[in-house]
């Protein structure tokens, strides 16, 4: 009975820890996701201090493809910061949207993996474009906290190759 | 269906059945609130893809009536597995790239449009 309980209260603890951390996590998208906004023309200097704080979020070495045409892919800090100065100059207007978040922390809680629907609605040269994408991120967990390690789009719809020949 | 639309989908459409060609369907992304409204334009087993602009299957060509003012999409054509679904917007005026067509699993096709309302252009 009391081999029992103390299993069952092992079990509760982890659970409430690993509850802790999902919720946690899904802050720290928000958060990104909020970096990432951009309402109207902002100084450089604003836009050089998003870049790095979204750039902070990440665990070097790291994995960032969004599969989009505004930005490229990256694999250091410096490379996405200066990806982020890049896309943020482009734009006029920049909203990002995050729902259907789910957090898989692993038992060790070293590592979580995070899935989400991310709606994007971009303005620049005077034209609006909207893109709706799933986005996988993979966090681990450092001396500094919670870092991204990968993010990427998940083709929901896989698209047809290109024709090659004939 | 104009940007901005509310839409409603039946979403135990496919509880017993499975998708049909033509039908528009609402493809899951992570959560139940955003999701894909697309046409299935092929089912398992068949070899689809396009030539020209034109929906080839099985090496003929499938009208597609509902089509206005396509690209001339040409791509390679793939052979759909028991449980992929091949399915693209009837807006085709912009090139396949810029478009979110192509292969689909079936457990990420939710229900079906029932009925849409507003947006704009």
């Amino acid at each position: 009975m009391g081999a029992a309980a103390v299993v069952a209260l092992a079990a509760a603890v982890g659970w409430w820890w690993r509850s802790g951390d999902e919720a946690h996590l899904r802050r720290r998208l928000l958060e990104l996701a909020a970096l990432a906004g951009k309402s109207g023309a902002e100084p450089w200097f604003e836009s050089a201090r998003r870049a790095e704080q979204i750039a902070a979020m990440f665990d070097e070495p790291f994995s960032f493809d969004p599969a989009s045409e505004w930005t490229g892919a990256a694999d250091s800090r410096s490379e996405l910061k200066a990806l982020i100065l890049h896309a943020r100059t482009r734009l006029r207007s920049l909203r990002v949207e995050v729902s259907g978040v789910e957090t898989d922390v692993d038992a060790g809680r070293t590592a979580a993996v995070q899935r989400c629907a991310v709606a994007v609605e971009a303005v620049a040269d005077g034209v609006s474009e909207r893109q709706v994408r799933e986005a996988e991120l993979r966090w681990r967990k450092t001396r500094e906290g919670w870092r991204i390690a990968e993010a990427r789009a998940v083709d929901v719809i896989r698209p047809l190759a290109p024709a090659t020949g004939g | 269906m104009p940007n901005g639309a509310w839409a409603l989908g039946w979403m135990l459409a496919y509880w017993r059945n499975d998708p049909k060609v033509g039908d528009i369907v609402m493809i899951r992304l992570s959560g139940d609130r955003m999701m894909y409204l697309k046409r299935v334009l092929a089912v398992p087993g068949e070899r689809a893809g396009f030539r020209e602009g034109q929906l080839m299957v099985d090496g003929r060509p499938r009208p597609e009536l509902y089509v206005r003012n396509g690209w001339g999409w040409n791509s390679e054509e793939v052979r759909l597995g028991p449980d992929q679904y091949l399915v693209a917007g009837d807006r085709r005026d912009m090139p396949m790239s810029s478009h979110a067509g192509g292969v689909v699993d079936r457990r990420r096709i939710a229900g079906r449009l029932w009925l849409w309302f507003g947006g704009g252009q």
